[in-house]
C-alpha cells in the first residue's frame, strides 16, 4: 500500500515537469484538509489531529471534444484509523457534445444535492451532516457511470441525470467484511436526477433550490429511494461573503424482500447552515442539523457509514464555527459541536456527545473555481 | 397551461439569433459601437468586485445562448469565467473556439511578472489587469475585439468604419482629460489606477494593502501614516468595493481623505461620460 502510494506521488511529481517541458498544458492541483477533533469518547470519537484528506488533481484538455480529470486522494477514516489511497475521479467532460449541456463519463460524484456535487475540502463546514453520512457516506457517493446535465434557459433551471453501476455509491472503508478494494456488485445501476432552479436577485445575490431522486439497488438486492431537497442562497459584496443559507432535506426509503415478505423503511434527515461573513478574512456560522430513522431500523441492518455515531430515535445536533479565510488557499475552521439522541454502547445512559474540532484547508497549484 | 410549459421547454432548446455577452459594461459599450445591430449584454453592473464573484447559474444561462464572449482577460475573470463556459455548454465560447474573445490580447500590459509565487498575494503574472480605466488601452482592446466580431461574419468594412471612429472618440476624450488634469501624487488602496500612472502623469506613491489583496494591519497602516507626512498623497484612490472601515481608519491615523471610485461604467453608461466623471473625481477638479 505504501509502496502504491510512494509510486503514484512520484509519477504525479514528476509528470508537470514532463508537462511543462512538452507545453501540454495541465492544470495540477492539489488540497489537503487537516482536522483536529477532540470531544467526549464514549461516542468512539477519540481525540486525534490528523491528515484527513490529501488529494492531487490533474486536467486538461484532451482534444477537441474532451477534457479529462484525474484525481487521486489519500485519506484516513476516523474510526479504523485505516489508511487509503484511491482513485477519487476519474472521468470524460465535454461541453461540446451535446448543445447547453455537458456530459460526464467515468467516476465521478454523483451530481444530486448540494454537499454530494463537491470534494469534501470544499465543503462549508467541516463534518458532513449525519443524513449526508448515513445516506451517502462521509465524503459523498461517487460511482462509475454517466451524468448529462442540460441547462434550460426559459425555465432559468438546470437538469442532470445519472447512471451508474451502483457498486460504489455509499462506499466507505471503515467496515471490515471485506478485502481491501474489494467491492460487492449492486444488482441494478443506480439512476438519478436533479432539477435546480436559480433565482437571481443581483449579481452577486441569488438562491438556488434543487429537487433530487434517486433509485438505487444493493448487492444484495435491497432496494433504496431518495427523495430530496436542496438550498443554497448565496449574497456578496466585493470580496465578503456577507451571507450564505445552506441546507437539505433528504427521505430515504429502504425496501427489503424476506422471501415473499416485504419490509420498508424511512429514515429522514436535514441540516441547516448559515453563515454571516464580517470582512474578507472573518466569518461564523451557525448550523442544525437533525437525524430520525425508521423505528424498525435495527432490523435494517444493512446500511453503514454514521461514522461511530448511531442513533436511537431522533438525533438533533447544533454546532457554531469560526471561520478564518487567510486567503483564497487556505482557510482555517474551529468548530463546536452538541448533539443529542445517540446510541452509546459503553453506557446506557449517556446519549449526547459534545466535540471540538478545528480544520485546515490548503491548495497549491490551479486557481479554486468560484462555484456557486 | 400544460401546453404553454411545454412550449416554453420546447423554446428553451430552439436556436437563437447573434448575441454578445461581455464579463464587463465597458466591453459591452465597445461591442455596441463596433457593431450596434448586435444584441449585447454585459453579466457585471460595475459595482462588483470582478476579481470576486462566484459562477452563478444565471450567468451560465446567459452565456448559454452566446456567440460571443468577451472577457477583460489577465486573469481577472480566473476565478469565475472558465467554470461559466464549461457549464453552459456552449461550445461557440469554448477557449479556442470563435466565440471567446480575450479584450486583452492587444493590449500593452503593465507589472508582468517573470517571478510570482503566492506570498506575493492577488498579483497577476500575466500583467495587470486594471487597463479598462485607461483610455489608450481601451483602444487597444477595441482593436481586440474588432478582431473577434470579423470572426462573426460580420461586414468587415463597417466594422473597420466603426472601429476607427471608435478609436478616434476614445482618443479625442483622451486628449481633452489630459489638458484637464494635473500631475499629482495619491495613495491607492489596491493597485487598480497603475495605467493611468503613464496616461496622466499621476504618482501613486504606495497602496494601503501591504500585500495585494490582504487587508492591511494596524501596524502597517500606522508606518504609512507617518510616512504619509512626508509623501503628502493628495488623497486616497480606492476601488468602490475597498473596505470602508480601513480606509476611515488610515483617514483617522494620517488625516488624509479617501474617495472610493466605481471602476467600471453602469451597464448603460456611456464610457467616455464614465471616464471623464472618474478622471474629475480622481484629481477633484470641477
Amino acid at each position: 500500500m505504501k509502496r502504491l502510494f510512494y509510486v503514484m506521488l512520484g509519477l504525479v511529481i514528476s509528470l508537470p515537469i514532463y508537462a511543462q517541458s512538452n507545453n501540454q498544458l495541465i492544470n495540477w492541483f492539489a488540497g489537503a484538509d487537516i482536522v483536529g477533533t477532540t470531544g467526549s469518547d464514549d461516542i468512539n470519537q477519540t481525540s486525534d489531529f490528523y491528515v484527513r484528506e490529501f488529494e492531487l488533481s490533474a486536467f486538461s484538455i484532451i482534444d477537441q471534444t474532451w477534457s479529462g480529470i484525474l484525481t487521486l486522494a489519500y485519506h484516513k477514516e476516523q474510526i479504523t484509523n485505516e489508511e487509503h489511497l484511491e482513485v477519487h475521479e476519474a472521468f470524460l467532460f465535454s461541453s461540446k457534445l451535446f448543445p447547453l449541456a455537458n456530459v460526464k463519463i467515468g467516476k465521478f460524484f454523483l451530481g444530486f444535492g448540494r454537499l454530494n456535487r463537491f470534494h469534501r475540502h470544499d465543503w462549508i463546514f467541516t463534518e458532513a451532516p449525519l443524513v449526508q453520512k448515513s445516506f451517502f457516506g462521509n465524503e459523498g457517493a461517487k460511482d462509475s457511470g454517466v451524468e448529462y446535465k442540460r441547462n434550460i434557459l426559459a425555465l432559468n433551471s438546470t437538469l442532470s441525470i445519472g447512471l451508474t453501476k451502483g457498486d460504489e455509491f455509499n462506499h466507505t472503508h471503515a467496515h471490515d467484511e471485506h478485502e481491501e478494494g474489494e467491492i460487492d456488485r449492486a444488482k441494478s445501476p443506480t439512476a438519478y436526477s436533479r432539477f435546480a432552479k436559480f433565482f437571481e436577485y443581483s449579481t452577486t445575490r441569488g438562491l438556488e433550490i434543487g429537487l433530487n431522486a434517486i433509485n438505487r439497488v444493493d448487492a444484495h438486492g435491497v432496494n433504496y429511494q431518495y427523495a430530496g431537497m436542496d438550498f443554497i442562497y448565496k449574497d456578496r459584496l466585493g470580496k465578503v461573503l456577507t451571507t450564505v443559507v445552506q441546507s437539505e432535506i433528504w427521505s430515504r426509503n429502504t425496501i427489503e424482500k424476506d422471501n415473499d415478505e416485504t419490509h420498508s423503511f424511512q429514515d429522514i434527515g436535514g441540516y441547516l447552515y448559515i453563515e454571516k461573513g464580517l470582512d474578507q478574512h472573518h466569518a461564523y456560522g451557525v448550523r442544525y442539523d437533525y437525524y430520525k430513522p425508521d423505528d424498525h431500523v435495527e432490523e435494517a441492518d444493512h446500511e453503514h457509514g454514521i461514522d461511530g455515531l448511531e442513533v436511537d430515535k431522533e438525533f438533533n445536533a447544533l454546532a457554531v464555527s469560526y471561520i478564518y479565510t487567510n486567503s483564497e488557499f487556505m482557510r482555517t475552521r474551529v468548530t463546536l459541536e452538541h448533539g443529542v439522541g445517540v446510541v452509546v454502547d459503553s453506557d446506557p445512559d449517556v446519549d449526547r456527545f459534545t466535540r471540538g474540532q478545528v480544520q485546515f484547508v490548503f491548495s497549491i497549484g490551479a486557481h479554486p473555481s468560484h462555484v456557486y | 397551461m400544460y401546453i404553454k410549459t411545454l412550449l416554453i421547454f420546447v423554446l428553451s432548446f430552439s436556436a437563437y439569433g447573434q448575441s454578445v455577452v461581455t464579463t464587463l459594461p465597458e466591453f459591452a459599450w465597445v461591442v455596441k459601437n463596433l457593431a450596434p445591430n448586435l444584441k449585447v449584454i454585459s453579466l457585471l453592473e460595475g459595482t462588483e468586485d470582478p476579481h470576486f464573484v462566484d459562477a452563478s447559474p444565471g450567468f451560465v444561462f446567459k452565456v448559454a445562448k452566446a456567440d460571443l464572449v468577451v472577457f477583460n482577460g489577465l486573469q481577472l475573470e480566473i476565478g469565475w469565467l472558465p467554470k461559466i463556459l464549461e457549464l453552459s455548454g456552449n461550445e461557440k465560447v469554448q477557449m479556442g473556439s470563435k466565440g471567446y474573445c480575450d479584450a486583452s490580447k492587444d493590449v500593452q500590459k503593465i507589472e508582468v511578472l517573470n517571478n510570482f509565487n503566492r506570498s506575493m498575494g492577488d498579483v497577476h503574472p500575466v500583467g495587470n489587469p486594471h487597463y479598462s480605466l485607461s483610455l489608450p488601452r481601451m483602444i487597444e482592446a477595441a482593436q481586440s475585439i474588432r478582431d473577434c466580431l470579423v470572426l462573426m461574419d460580420i461586414d468587415e468594412v463597417k466594422l473597420n468604419e466603426n472601429y476607427k471612429k471608435l478609436a478616434e472618440k476614445l482618443n479625442a476624450k483622451f486628449v481633452e482629460l489630459k489638458t484637464k488634469i494635473k500631475p499629482q501624487n495619491f495613495y491607492v488602496y489596491h493597485r487598480e489606477f497603475n495605467y493611468l500612472k503613464k496616461d496622466f502623469n499621476l504618482d501613486f506613491l504606495k497602496s494601503l494593502e501591504k500585500v495585494p489583496g490582504v487587508l492591511p494591519s494596524a501596524t502597517y497602516l500606522s508606518k504609512l501614516a507617518i510616512e504619509s507626512k512626508k509623501d503628502k498623497p493628495s488623497q486616497v484612490l480606492a476601488g468602490y468595493t475597498s473596505p470602508r472601515k480601513i480606509l476611515e481608519k488610515f483617514k483617522e491615523l494620517a488625516h488624509i481623505d479617501y474617495v472610493k471610485i466605481p471602476l467600471h461604467p453602469k451597464p448603460d453608461e456611456d464610457y467616455l461620460d464614465f471616464i471623464e466623471k472618474v478622471m474629475l473625481q480622481i484629481t477633484k477638479n470641477p
